[in-house]
C-alpha cells in the first residue's frame, strides 16, 4: 500500500533500449498521425471561414446549445454514474451480470437506433403520457430536453463503466474501517469511497462528455435539426457539409475542439488530482 | 469489562462457534491461532462488521451485540493498517472525531496528548503514502484510539514489520495500553509476540476458542495437541497409561516406562517439557531414566537444544554452559524424566 | 488539501445545471406557434431563404428540420408531429402510399448533371466523356438513391457503358457526398442533381447531360428506391401538407407561398429547374395511368395526339399510388387504373365524373421459359420450393386481382406465404423478375405475359377459376377540361383504342 495510488510508475534505468524505442516509436506514429489529420483539416479552412463561423448567429447559437446541453448531460451522467457504478461494484444481487451487461449495451448500440427507438417510445401510451399536457407535460421530441436525453443515453454507459471501475479500485475494507470510526454507511461512502474513486469518475465523466458533445445520429432523428432551436455543433457540421461548405464545416470542428480543450482544462482545474499537463 | 458469551457466526462458508471470553478492564489479551482459524473474523464480528448468529457481546454492562459498528465504541487497527490514502496523517487521526461533528482544528487539540505519546507530531502533515511500516502502525493506532474506545482490537499489528521494529512496536503497544488502561485484544500467530505483550492469551483453532490462560499456562499445560503444536511445544508422545495407587500413574511408550504424579488411564498423548529433562552419562538413582543416543546439539545462545534417539525423538534444553567435552555424538546417555515435566493432553 | 470539498462543489454545480436545464426553459417545446417543415435533399438553402422571407412578411415562425428525405419520412411517421414536407417525387410517393399527406404543390424540378471541378480541367463535355480512361467518377448508390436508379438507364443509351462503369471510384448514398469529393479534388466528375452543384458553384461546374441520353418519359420508367414508378425524366420537388398537422390552414398558406411565382423564383435562383405541370402551356390533359397498361396507353395517346393535336401527359404508377396522388393534388383529368375497383374507390371519394370500359385484364400464370418447374395449375404454386412473386394487394391492380383468384380457388395461404419471395408495387416488375430468373412463377395480366413472350411462358388459368378484371377509364370530377377528357375517354373505348389494345395482346371482351 505504499505505491503511488495511480498505479503507474516510471521505470528507472537507461532510457534507450529496444522496449522504449519500440513503444515510444508507436506512440510517435500515432501522435503524428493525429496532428497531420488536424493540420490537413486546418488547411481546408481559412481565416474567412473561421470569422464567418464566429460571426454567424445560428452557429453561435449551436455552439451555445452544445455547451449547455453537454454540461447538463455531464451533470446527469455524474448523478447517475456514481450511484449505479457503486451499486454494480459493491453489491451482488440476482441479475447482477445481466444488469452489468445492460449498462454496457448503449455503447454497442448504433446511435441511430437509439434515436429511432426514442421516437418509437414517445409514440407509446407511456411516452404520450409523459409528453401530453394532461400527463407530465414534459416535451422531449424536437426539444432541447430531447437533445439532453439523447446525449445522456449515448454517453451514460461510459460514465457508469468508469465509476464502477473506480469503485472497484477502492478497497471496500477502507469503508468498513470507517464504520468502526463512527461513520454511517452513507458517511463512509461520502468521506472514503467517493474521494478515492474521484479520479476515475472524473476520467469517466470526461469520456462521457466528449461522447455527448459529438452525438449526432440520434439527434437528427429525435431532436431534429432546426436552426437556432435544436442545432448543436455536430448538426452544424452535417448541415454545412450537405451544402458543400467543407471549409466552414472544418472551422466549426475547430471551434468544437477549442471548446473541448477549454472544458477539459476547466474540469481538471476544478477537480485537482493529477494535473492535465502531466507529472 | 468485556464479556463475550457463546458468540457464533458464519462468514463466507466459515463458521466461528461458541466463543466465550472475558477481558478485564486494562487487560492485554493476545489471541493466537494458525492462519484460517477465525481470529480475524472474530475481531470483525466484535467490531460489528460481521453479524453474529447467536451469543452476546457485552461491553461495560452494555449489550452491543446488535449495535452498528459506529455505536460500539471499539477501536480497530486492521492488519494492513488501512490508512485513508486521500487524507494526510492529521486528518486520518482526527477522522473519528470529525465524524462525530468536531472541527478538524478542535480535534487536533483534542488528540494532542495522543500525538505526543506516540511521537506523531513530525508526521502530521505527511501523506500516508511514503510512511514506513512502523509509522503506519502508529498512525493507525492513534486513529483507533482517538475516540478513547473501551476495547481496542489489534489485528496482527506487527506482522508486517521487520524484527527489531517489531520488538520496539510491541513495547510501544504495551506502554500505550498501560497508559490508557484499555482492554485490548491483539491477534497474532507468534508465540514470542504473545510472551512480550500479553497479560493473558487464548488459542483459536478451526473456529473455536480452544484454551485461554497466561502464556505460561498455555506453554506448560496446553489443553490439547493442537495448542501444543501451535506453541511449538516439542516432545509430544503417545503412550498407554495405567493408574497406580496414590494418585500416580505409569506410562508405557516406545518401550520405555515412566511414572507421573497424575491419575490417568488408557491411550494418551502427553508432552514432556524439554527444559526440565536432565541428560547425564549415568542416570540418577530412583528416577525414571531412558537410555538414548545423542544425535545433535544446537547452541541457541540462551540454551542448548539436544536431540536424542530412543525409539522416539526426544528433545532436551539445557544450559549451554553445561555443554562440555563429556558429551559425544552417537553415544548413549540417560535422560531423566521428572514427574512434573510431564503434562497429559486432553483428547 | 480540500480536494474533497472542491470535488463536491464541482458535482454540485453540474447537478444544478442538469436540473435547471431539464426543468426550465430548455425543455420548452419548440415554439407552439411555429410550423414544422421537414426538408430533405438539396432543398434546404432555398427553403431557408423562403422561410426567412415568409417569417418577415407574415410573422409566422417556421422551423426547418433538415435530414435526408428518408429519415424525415421516418420522423413524420413515428412522431405524428409536423406540418409540411419538402421532397423529391419518390419520397412524396412514399408519403402518399403511407397516407400521411393532405395536399401537395409542385414547386420545382431537378435535373441530373455532371459535376466537375471549377474550370473543368479534364474537359468533360458530355456523358460519353466519362468513359475516357483514367477519369475518376463518383456516383450515387443504385439502391438507396433516386438518381442512382436512373443512371443505368442513361448509361445504357451510350455506347460506352462498360467503360464508364470501369471508371466508377465510389458510390455514395447522398449526392452531396460525391459532390464534396469532386470539390476536394478526389474525383474528376460526379453525376448529381443540378441543385447539388449549384450550392457548390464556387468550386464546381455543371456540365449538362445530352438530351438523347436522358430518360424518356414515355419509355424509361424506372422503379424508384422507395415506392412505385416515377417518371424519371422530370423529378419534381413538391411541398406537401401533412395529415398530422394541427394547423392545416397555416401550413397550406405557406405551401401556396412556396409554390407561388415568387417561391419558384427562389428555387430557380438556387439552381433548380422549373416544374412542369399539367396546367401550363396549351393545357395538355393529365392522365393517371396504371403501370400495367403503359405500352398501349402510350400508343393510344400518340394516336389521339395525331388525330386531335391534344397532348396528354401521363403519370404511370400502381393504381393505388395514383389514387392517393390524385387525392393529394386535386389535379388531373383522367384515371385509368388496372383494376376497376380503384375507380369505385375514387367514385366514393367523389372524384369521378364519368367512366367507360376500355379492355379486360386476364390473369395468367407467368413462368420461366420452357416451364422448368412444370407449373400447370394454380395449385402448383403452393408446391414447396417454388419461388413465387406477386403484386402488393394494397398498391396495384394485379395484387388485388391475384388475391381474388387465390380466394376463389381456396389456395392454401400458408403455403403461398412460404413460397412468396417478392412482392411488387407494379405488375411490370414481376415480368422483369421472371425474365431475370429471380422468380419461378407469378401471376400477371395476359398482355404483360405476351410482352415477355420471348423470355417467359404464360400458363392460362381456366375461365371458371379465373377473375377477369375489366379496365375502365374515368373522367375526374375536378378536371378543368372535362369536354376534352370525355373525348379522350371515348377514343380509348372506341374502335381505334380497342385496335391498339388488341395489337398489344390485351383482351377486349371477357372470354367465356
Amino acid at each position: 500500500m505504499t505505491d503511488d495510488s495511480n498505479g503507474a510508475t516510471a521505470i528507472a534505468g537507461p532510457r534507450v533500449n529496444l522496449l522504449s524505442v519500440v513503444t515510444i516509436g508507436f506512440m510517435a506514429v500515432f501522435i503524428i498521425g493525429v496532428l497531420v489529420l488536424l493540420l490537413t483539416g486546418l488547411s481546408y479552412t481559412d481565416y474567412q471561414s473561421i470569422a464567418e463561423v464566429l460571426g454567424s448567429k445560428p452557429i453561435r447559437a449551436a455552439f451555445r446549445l452544445s455547451a449547455v446541453t453537454s454540461a447538463a448531460t455531464l451533470g446527469l451522467v455524474v448523478v447517475f454514474a456514481v450511484p449505479v457504478g457503486y451499486a454494480l461494484s459493491r453489491y451482488r444481487f440476482p441479475g447482477h451480470v445481466v444488469a452489468d451487461t445492460i449498462v454496457d449495451l448503449p455503447i454497442v448500440l448504433p446511435p441511430l437506433v437509439i434515436g429511432v427507438s426514442l421516437l418509437g417510445f414517445f409514440k407509446t401510451p407511456l411516452g404520450q403520457f409523459i409528453e401530453s399536457p394532461r400527463g407530465l407535460n414534459l416535451q422531449f421530441v424536437y426539444t432541447t430536453r430531447g437533445i439532453i436525453l439523447c446525449q445522456f443515453l449515448v454517453s451514460a454507459s461510459y460514465g457508469i463503466r468508469a465509476a464502477k471501475a473506480a469503485f472497484d479500485g477502492v478497497d471496500r475494507r477502507l469503508e468498513d474501517l470507517a464504520l468502526t470510526l463512527g461513520c454511517t454507511r452513507m458517511q463512509a461512502f461520502r468521506k472514503v469511497a467517493l474521494p478515492l474513486a474521484r479520479n476515475g469518475i472524473v476520467a469517466g465523466a470526461i469520456m462521457a462528455w466528449a461522447r455527448a458533445v459529438g452525438v449526432f445520429g440520434p439527434l437528427m432523428i429525435f431532436a431534429g435539426a432546426v436552426r437556432m432551436k435544436t442545432e448543436v455543433m455536430p448538426t452544424t457540421i452535417f448541415l454545412e457539409l450537405s451544402i458543400g461548405r467543407v471549409e466552414v464545416a472544418i472551422a466549426v470542428a475547430i471551434a468544437m475542439l477549442t471548446m473541448a480543450a477549454i472544458a477539459l482544462i476547466l474540469i481538471h482545474s476544478l477537480a485537482p488530482g493529477r494535473r492535465w499537463w502531466g507529472v | 469489562m468485556i464479556k463475550v458469551d457463546g458468540l457464533t457466526f458464519h462468514a463466507g462458508g466459515f463458521r466461528v462457534r461458541e466463543v466465550s471470553l472475558d477481558i478485564a478492564k486494562g487487560e492485554y489479551f493476545v489471541l493466537l491461532g494458525p492462519n484460517g482459524s477465525g481470529k480475524t473474523l472474530l475481531i470483525k464480528c466484535l467490531c460489528g462488521l460481521i453479524r453474529s448468529a447467536a451469543g452476546s457481546i457485552v461491553i461495560d454492562g452494555e449489550d452491543v451485540t446488535h449495535l452498528k459498528p459506529r455505536l460500539r465504541n471499539i477501536g480497530y487497527v486492521p492488519q494492513d493498517y488501512r490508512l485513508f490514502p486521500h487524507m494526510d496523517v492529521a486528518r486520518n487521526v482526527t477522522f473519528a472525531l470529525r465524524m462525530h461533528g468536531m472541527s478538524h482544528r478542535h480535534a487536533l487539540e483534542e488528540i494532542a496528548p495522543l500525538v505526543e505519546m506516540l511521537r506523531l507530531r513530525p508526521l502530521l502533515d505527511r501523506s500516508p503514502i511514503g510512511l514506513s511500516g512502523g509509522e503506519h502502525q502508529k498512525v493507525a493506532l492513534a486513529r483507533a484510539l482517538a475516540l478513547r474506545p473501551k476495547l481496542l482490537l489489534l489485528d496482527e499489528p506487527v506482522s508486517a514489520l521487520d524484527d527489531p521494529t517489531r520488538r520496539d512496536v510491541c513495547a510501544e503497544l504495551r506502554r500505550v495500553q498501560r497508559e490508557f488502561q484499555i482492554a485490548t485484544i491483539h491477534v497474532c500467530h507468534s508465540f514470542e509476540e504473545a510472551v512480550m505483550v500479553s497479560d493473558r492469551a487464548g488459542v483459536m483453532f478451526n473456529g473455536r476458542l480452544v484454551q485461554t490462560g497466561t502464556v505460561h499456562t498455555l506453554l506448560r499445560q496446553p489443553s490439547n495437541e493442537t495448542v501444543a503444536r501451535l506453541l511449538h511445544v516439542e516432545n509430544i508422545f503417545s503412550g498407554r497409561a495405567t493408574h497406580l495407587d496414590g494418585g500416580n500413574s505409569r506410562i508405557d511408550f516406545a518401550g520405555h516406562r515412566i511414572t507421573i504424579s497424575q491419575r490417568c488411564e488408557g491411550d494418551i498423548r502427553f508432552v514432556v517439557r524439554p527444559e526440565l529433562l536432565r541428560v547425564s552419562p549415568q542416570g540418577a538413582a530412583g528416577a525414571d531414566c531412558i537410555q538414548a543416543e545423542l544425535l545433535r546439539i544446537d547452541d541457541l545462545g540462551s540454551y542448548a537444544r539436544r536431540e536424542l534417539e530412543a525409539g522416539v525423538r526426544i528433545v532436551a534444553y539445557t544450559n549451554p554452559d553445561t555443554i562440555s567435552r563429556r558429551f559425544q555424538m552417537g553415544r548413549r546417555y540417560a535422560v531423566e524424566f521428572p514427574p512434573d515435566a510431564i503434562h497429559v493432553l486432553s483428547e | 488539501m480540500g480536494n474533497g470539498k472542491c470535488f463536491g462543489h464541482l458535482a454540485g454545480c453540474l447537478l444544478a445545471v442538469a436540473i435547471a436545464s431539464s426543468l426550465c426553459g430548455c425543455g420548452k417545446p419548440a415554439d407552439e406557434a411555429a410550423l414544422r417543415c421537414y426538408v430533405g435533399g438539396t432543398m434546404r438553402p432555398a427553403m431557408q431563404e423562403l422561410i426567412d422571407i415568409y417569417e418577415k412578411e407574415t410573422g409566422q415562425a417556421i422551423d426547418l428540420d433538415y435530414g435526408d428525405s428518408g429519415s424525415c419520412l421516418v420522423k413524420i411517421e413515428t412522431t405524428g408531429k409536423g406540418d409540411l414536407y419538402v421532397a423529391h417525387d419518390p419520397f412524396l410517393n412514399a408519403l402518399n402510399v403511407k397516407n400521411l399527406s393532405r395536399q401537395g404543390w409542385a414547386v420545382a424540378a431537378v435535373t441530373p448533371m455532371i459535376a466537375v471541378p471549377k474550370g473543368n480541367p479534364k474537359n468533360i463535355r458530355g456523358l460519353e466523356d466519362l468513359a475516357r480512361e483514367g477519369t475518376k467518377l463518383g456516383l450515387t448508390d443504385e439502391t438507396y438513391n433516386t438518381l442512382g436508379h436512373i443512371l443505368p438507364v442513361m448509361f445504357k443509351k451510350t455506347a460506352v457503358q462498360a467503360k464508364i462503369e470501369k471508371n466508377i471510384r465510389t458510390r455514395t448514398r447522398m449526392g452531396g457526398e460525391v459532390a464534396n469529393n469532386v470539390s476536394l479534388g478526389h474525383l474528376d466528375a460526379a453525376i448529381v442533381w443540378n441543385a447539388v452543384i449549384h450550392v457548390r458553384r464556387d468550386k464546381l461546374d455543371a456540365i449538362p447531360i445530352e438530351n438523347r441520353f436522358r430518360p424518356d418519359s414515355k419509355v424509361d420508367v424506372v422503379t424508384s428506391p422507395t415506392f412505385g414508378e416515377v417518371d424519371m425524366s422530370n423529378i419534381r420537388v413538391t411541398i406537401a401538407t401533412l395529415k398530422c398537422s394541427k394547423r392545416p390552414k397555416a401550413a397550406a398558406k405557406f405551401a401556396e407561398f412556396v409554390s407561388s411565382p415568387r417561391g419558384r423564383a427562389v428555387f430557380a435562383k438556387h439552381g433548380f429547374s422549373p416544374a412542369r405541370s399539367g396546367q401550363q402551356a396549351g393545357t395538355p390533359l393529365l392522365l393517371y395511368c396504371g403501370a400495367g397498361i403503359r405500352p398501349p396507353a402510350a400508343e393510344i395517346i400518340e394516336a389521339f395526339n395525331a388525330e386531335t393535336g391534344v397532348t396528354v401527359e401521363v403519370d404511370y404508377s400502381g393504381g393505388g399510388v395514383l389514387l392517393s396522388r390524385m387525392k393529394l393534388s386535386g389535379r388531373g383529368d383522367l384515371y385509368m387504373p388496372g383494376d376497376v375497383e380503384y375507380i369505385e374507390q375514387a367514385k366514393e371519394l367523389g372524384m369521378i365524373a364519368s367512366q367507360k370500359s376500355a379492355c379486360c385484364f386476364v390473369p395468367v400464370i407467368l413462368v420461366q421459359k420452357g416451364n422448368p418447374k412444370g407449373i400447370k395449375t394454380l395449385q402448383d404454386l403452393t408446391r414447396p420450393g417454388i419461388r413465387l412473386g406477386r403484386g402488393n394487394p394494397d398498391a396495384c391492380a394485379i395484387g388485388k386481382n391475384c388475391e381474388r383468384v387465390f380466394k376463389k380457388n381456396k389456395i392454401d395461404r400458408d403455403a403461398l406465404r412460404k413460397n412468396l419471395v417478392f412482392q411488387s408495387v407494379t405488375v411490370n416488375e414481376l415480368g422483369v423478375q421472371i425474365k431475370t430468373g429471380q422468380l419461378d412463377a407469378t401471376i400477371v395480366w395476359d398482355a404483360i405475359a405476351a410482352y415477355y413472350s420471348r423470355e417467359a411462358e404464360a400458363v392460362a388459368i381456366p375461365p371458371e377459376q379465373n377473375e377477369i378484371s375489366p379496365v375502365g377509364i374515368a373522367v375526374l370530377s375536378f378536371s378543368k377540361n372535362k369536354e376534352l377528357s370525355r373525348r379522350f375517354a371515348a377514343f380509348v373505348a372506341g374502335e381505334k383504342g380497342k385496335a391498339i389494345f388488341r395489337k398489344h395482346n390485351y383482351t377486349i371482351d371477357i372470354p367465356r
